[in-house]
């Protein structure tokens, strides 16, 4: 694995800048309370059409590690997490703002991040290789059981409801099923619409779920006041002594947010909450963990951003995405025509090691942003939303238009727009319908042809140790699903 | 009492303004072509603001009317010129945006 390559493509001008865009672009929206890092990378997704495979997915990985690190600002300064994953960096960083020491926080939040995303990218860079090489020795019944977990993860992102979640991923895969027969080219579900027999598209159709979702959900909202960002801070650079007291809080947190973050279904929130109470449990001061305690910023912070490296481990390698943020940067790479897999190592290693050496360079971006800009992008992120959601939704819908020039794009990012809202209103998860219109091609058009190569006969499926596998641990998970939802159910009720 | 009260109204209140950003978006979809992106945009948007927050003050009615007019050019630049993406110029001379 070359990462020297990967490096000198990322630090070409146009790349460089546009990480550095990426980035700043991503610190800002996830800044925002209420908008996430799908939006971000939603929202621009359009604008990679006319760029080169790598220069789009450098700066999608910078709107997504500055994407995460950002909701940590505004979690700190304003006691809103900008973004779920830096939940638990309120618990300590309020109080430390209130104490008068909110620069210290956002230095070690940003420090933290800093690590937890570097220390993640080293596992991505020396784990992904080994994976993919593994592989490529699956076959379409392997492909197929790999797809069948993939879809399982539908579960395990739907929130409060398995129920509703599963009818989420099943509208997601009927959506996928509209338009040509992937395998013998017959149209279906078309209903005589010419437009449809390509199916509905990925582009207009995550912009819609993601962003034209999120655009009536502010809506409804109304305009809040966020409150204000008191000018003076205390000094941001963090003090060396700080770092050296929070070293093992950094090298343990890392590992639990790469790990969580590799496992599919697992975000960014769960990985700072493990982390934090992890941070808790093993402190000397336990007692003073929700009243200011700079480990638990430590703690979530760097946590939260290690899943960024975590989570494109099973995203590159396998081609499976472990949440809503991982499902669109697989879109994207669709999009350019790259298939993400193990193929991709083999076919395309410049984009792999740009992807790489771009998770490294947009951490170390971060962090000099993070430093230097936190006050002002905590400044940007609690302005009144009157003029910013207008922006997003005429964005939004231009996005949609700009990728064909036709208007039946838009119509079907309003269409999206309007079922997710009315979905998302009613309880019903989003992500589930983005995995499902992903991973349901690759699971159709592997299931039948792995059909066609048996002859018909199922056996083929545990026919190999590789697919057995992936079916037993997608019935664990089903039955793991289940069980948490069962016992949360009893909890409640009790 | 009171206070669920005032949610509800609140909640009901929200869910005209989606109503209303839907119908809007709905109708910007119908205008973008007949009557172009610039003009339909500019409406769009102080359509949006006004739904997020009314208003009957004048001064901040001109002050949206010039941020969408801002927000055209910006557009212009970014989809028409940046990306190449043909805009419909609608009842604006064709030789304005091309």
């Amino acid at each position: 694995m070359d990462i020297l390559e990967g490096l000198s493509i990322v630090f070409q001008l146009n790349n460089f800048l546009l990480l550095v865009f990426g980035v700043i672009l991503g610190i800002i929206v996830g800044a925002i309370p209420g908008l996430t890092a799908t939006l971000a990378i939603s929202l621009l997704l359009p604008f990679t059409f006319g760029l080169e495979a790598t220069s789009a997915l450098i700066m999608l990985i910078g709107i997504y590690c500055g994407g995460i690190y950002g909701g940590s600002i505004t979690a700190i300064l304003l006691r809103t997490p900008g973004t779920p994953g830096a939940a638990a960096t309120v618990l300590d960083g309020y109080p430390l703002a209130q104490n008068g020491q909110a620069g210290r926080a956002l230095g070690i939040a940003t420090t933290a991040s800093f690590i937890g995303g570097i220390v993640s990218g080293i596992f991505l860079i020396f784990l992904a290789p080994t994976i993919s090489k593994f592989a490529l020795k699956f076959s379409s019944a392997e492909f197929f059981a790999l797809a069948f977990f993939g879809l399982t993860i539908i579960f395990s992102v739907s929130g409060g409801s398995l129920l509703k979640g599963a009818i989420a991923g099943l509208l997601g895969l009927l959506v996928n099923t509209v338009g040509m027969d992937p395998l013998v080219a017959y149209p279906r579900f078309t209903f005589g619409i010419k437009s449809l027999l390509i199916g509905f598209p990925l582009l207009p159709a995550v912009i819609g779920l993601f962003a034209l979702t999120e655009v009536f959900s502010l809506f409804r909202r109304g305009v809040v006041d966020e409150g204000k960002v008191d000018k003076k801070l205390d000094r941001i650079i963090p003090r060396w002594s700080d770092i050296k007291a929070l070293k093992w809080i950094f090298a343990k947190c890392s590992l639990i947010g790469t790990f969580i973050g590799a496992l599919p279904g697992a975000g960014a929130n769960i990985a700072a909450f493990v982390a934090y109470s992890e941070a808790k449990r093993t402190s000397k001061h336990p007692e003073t963990f929700g009243k200011g305690n700079i480990e638990g910023v430590a703690a979530s912070e760097t946590a939260n951003n290690a899943v960024t490296g975590g989570a494109l481990i099973p995203m590159l390698t396998l081609g499976v995405p472990g949440d809503a943020v991982t499902a669109v940067l697989l879109g994207a790479l669709t999009i350019q025509g790259l298939q993400p897999g193990p193929l991709l190592f083999s076919d395309h290693p410049e984009v792999v090691n740009s992807i790489f050496a771009g998770v490294l360079v947009a951490n170390v971006v971060m962090l000099i942003t993070g430093l230097t800009l936190s006050t002002l992008i905590a400044r940007i992120a609690s302005m009144r939303k009157t003029i910013l959601v207008p922006v997003i939704a005429i964005f939004s819908l231009l996005g949609a238009f700009a990728s064909e020039g036709s208007l039946i794009h838009m119509r079907i990012a309003i269409l999206f727009g309007i079922i997710g809202y009315i979905l998302e209103r009613n309880g019903f998860p989003l992500a589930p319908i983005a995995l499902a219109i992903v991973m349901g091609t690759l699971a159709e058009k592997n299931f039948r042809t792995a059909l066609i190569r048996a002859e018909g006969s199922y056996s083929i499926f545990f026919g190999s140790p590789i697919s057995i596998f992936f079916l037993a641990i997608a019935v664990a998970s089903i039955i793991y699903s289940l069980y948490t939802q069962i016992k949360s159910n009893k909890a409640k009720e009790s | 009492m009171k206070r669920k009260k005032k949610k509800e109204e609140n909640n009901r209140a929200g869910d005209y303004r989606v109503l209303a950003a839907m119908v809007a978006t709905l109708l910007f979809l119908e205008v973008f072509k007949p009557l172009g992106f610039a003009i339909s945009t500019m409406i769009y948007f102080v359509a949006l603001t006004y739904i997020l927050e009314p208003t009957k003050d004048i001064k901040v009615f001109g002050v949206r009317i010039f941020q969408a007019l801002v927000m055209v050019i910006i557009i212009y630049f970014v989809f028409g010129v940046a990306l190449s993406v043909r805009l419909p110029h609608g009842i604006l001379p064709k030789r304005w945006f091309y």
